[in-house]
């Protein structure tokens, strides 16, 4: 029992991780809390739901490229609604008070969620299964390949994503604006394209993680990134928010503790845990687990 | 449309101050009492609507408008008063003049309790909490055997007066906008004491307030508990008028839309978030005949283009001027300073400070 739901733990906790990196790269940046993050999750879903029709003939011959496809096209569009809130509605107020700009990413996040609501509708839509749902046995533990895709896939991001940062070019500019913004414009350093960069980023990796909930749960609603946000949220809290290393450790962290305590409370109340991690987080440890390292922000 | 009711907001606050303005409040609020007697059924039973709102956006704008905390998971007080009220009543038989003062001590009580903690986390977190809150009352409602469940709980009795039966719509309006009233005086009231001019120091200049002596955490508190009571008195009217309450009236985009009405309306302004109160109800029933998320669409579309327009803060120079006791001279809230600090939205001190900085 207990192998089993480590591993649903780290399942769950992979997708909270994907959409806390969102998160954590912008407050890295901005110091601002993207309430917009969830909708990007929501969004990214709905974008690979739509275009699952057109991909229908690619699923059949070759399901691993249809999902290939159904990934970039969310990512990117999600990427790019990311980039595209930024400039209209953060950028204006990067020098207004925090009041401004927190209430302007709420209205956004409202916005987006209520668009998708108009567009799609209300009722929940019901994804196609692409991966077998087939469970494999795998000593005590059972996981289907869909499952096993999505923590891969979820891992390569991150993987990919800690590369960029600390490999590239680019991402030694974003982690220089996460450090200050005025000495990074002139070490010569773009840094509303970076800024817009890092909102790319955080809304494709929130955008994958809502596309591989739908993919593998089958159930996508316009308002899942209300909860899904806030306990990815939490997750960026827990590792310390800014912190991209902390934000992997915060997600599987709570999806581990969502899942175990699902052994010894009612699954109705599992939701609950991530609210009481964030107020025990928030009232005892503000920095987070890895929250420490304060000079790594990116 | 903000714009014209601030304005409009701003007009009426100068014309209800002194005892010329007492008088003037006194015969708006007479003829508000009496206009509904010309009025359909449906039409009293929008205006209750409005008046709840109003009670509700009275209460919210101590926590935003006063005390500048932003508030996402308001709704929950709303829901304490209301399912007070709801189980009190079916399985105590209690009357709703003794659920009122009940639901309003565990709105506060619940206010106290959640704020303890909190309050002393810097505004983003605090934000953030707060909608935290708001999920897991929601959350609670949902699935605990004494609410109801989804399902909620229904068939509350009709309040009465003595002998007198108080189940007509212009019975509910009647106590709705005695609610509205007695909000509108005691707060104003008390927005003019030393803790009002506490409130719009910590908000100004928390440092600062704290540097001056004023126990930022405890009118933290006061600001949040306070505000917490007129939600819980709202929802146990609000109970007793719609005789059911279910989860769905305190979800997060009720909160959200609260405080829609709290910033739009003219934060801090008590006539301007009355009229918030006023313009959602009417575009809320306008679009009910379409579908609910319209109200959701265009509000938060409307606060966007609000905030972008006024980004350098949200109170009326006309309150700020007269809260500091100068006219003109007041620099914009959070207006920076050194530009050169370019620590990107504004958390002035962002840098290595934790999110529980600042407080004692």
């Amino acid at each position: 029992m207990i192998p089993q739901e480590v591993a649903n733990g780290l399942i769950i906790g992979s997708i909270y991780a994907l959409v806390a990196l969102g998160y954590t790269l912008v407050y890295g940046i901005l110091r601002l809390i993207n309430f917009a993050q969830g909708s990007l999750y929501t969004v990214g879903a709905y974008i690979g739901f739509l275009l699952v029709p057109a991909t229908a003939g690619l699923a059949h011959t070759a399901p691993a490229l249809a999902v290939v496809v159904l990934l970039a096209a969310a990512m990117l569009g999600s990427g790019i609604l990311a980039v595209v809130v930024d400039l209209v509605a953060y950028r204006p107020l990067r020098r207004a008070p925090l009041f401004a700009s927190l209430v302007s990413s709420l209205a956004v996040f409202v916005l987006l969620e209520n668009l998708v609501q108009v567009v799609v509708g209300a009722q929940p839509e019901t994804f196609p299964t692409l991966i077998s749902q087939t469970p494999w046995l795998i000593g005590p533990v059972a996981v289907t390949p869909s499952q096993v895709v999505l923590v891969a896939v979820a891992l390569a991001l991150m993987a990919a994503l800690q590369l960029f940062t600390q490999r590239t070019r680019l991402g030694r500019a974003m982690r220089a604006v996460a450090v200050n913004h005025d000495t990074a414009s002139m070490m010569g350093i773009p840094v509303n394209r970076v800024i817009s960069l890092t909102f790319f980023l955080g809304g494709a990796l929130g955008a994958a993680a809502g596309l591989l909930v739908g993919l593998n749960y089958g159930t996508i609603t316009f308002n899942m990134g209300e909860l899904a946000g806030l306990q990815a949220f939490t997750a960026a809290v827990l590792g310390g928010i800014g912190n991209i290393p902390g934000a992997v450790v915060g997600g599987l962290i709570l999806g581990l503790l969502q899942s175990l305590s699902a052994t010894v409370i009612p699954t109705q109340w599992t939701d609950a845990i991530a609210f009481a991690v964030l107020i025990l987080v928030l009232a005892l440890r503000p920095r987070g687990v890895l929250g420490e390292r304060v000079a790594e922000r990116v | 449309m903000s714009t014209t009711m601030r304005r409009l907001g701003d007009r009426f606050d100068a014309a209800t101050r002194g005892p010329r303005g007492r008088v003037l409040a006194l015969a708006l609020a007479a003829v508000a009492a009496v206009v509904p007697l010309a009025l359909s059924q449906y039409d009293v039973d929008v205006l209750t609507d409005v008046a709840l709102w109003s009670a509700i956006a009275l209460g919210l704008n101590v926590v935003v408008g006063f005390a500048g905390l932003l508030d996402l998971g308001y709704m929950a007080f709303y829901a304490f008063g209301g399912y007070a009220f709801a189980i009190l009543s079916t399985q105590a038989h209690w009357s709703l003049w003794a659920c009122l003062p009940v639901g309003a001590a565990i709105a506060g009580g619940f206010g106290a309790f959640f704020g303890f903690p909190t309050l002393r986390l810097r505004g983003d977190y605090l934000a953030v909490m707060t909608l935290g809150f708001g999920e897991i009352v929601y959350l609670a409602a949902n699935n605990l055997q004494i609410t109801g469940g989804p399902g909620g709980i229904f068939g509350m009795p009709i309040p009465t007066l003595g002998r007198l039966s108080l189940g007509q719509p212009i019975d509910y309006y009647w106590m709705a906008l005695a609610l509205v009233a007695l909000a509108a005086w005691v707060i104003g009231a008390v927005a003019r004491t030393r803790t009002g001019r506490a409130w719009a120091y910590l908000r100004e200049d928390e440092t600062a307030a704290q540097a001056m002596g004023i126990p930022v955490l405890r009118y933290k508190l006061l600001a949040y508990v306070f505000g917490a009571v007129w939600a819980g008195l709202a929802g146990a009217l609000f109970a007793a008028k719609q005789t059911i309450i279910t989860p769905d009236t305190f979800t997060f985009t009720e909160s959200f839309l609260a405080v829609a009405v709290v910033v739009l309306g003219g934060v801090g302004s008590l006539p301007g978030v009355i009229l918030g109160a006023f313009a959602y109800i009417v575009i809320d029933e306008y679009f009910q005949a379409f579908t609910a998320s319209y109200s959701g669409l265009i509000f938060s579309a409307l606060l966007l283009i609000f905030i972008l327009l006024r980004p350098a803060g949200l109170w009326p120079s006309r309150q700020r001027a007269q809260e500091l006791g100068r006219s003109g001279l007041a620099p914009s809230r959070g207006e920076r300073p050194d530009p050169g600090q370019g620590r990107g939205a504004g958390l002035g001190e962002a840098g290595a400070v934790p999110p529980g900085g600042g407080a004692p």
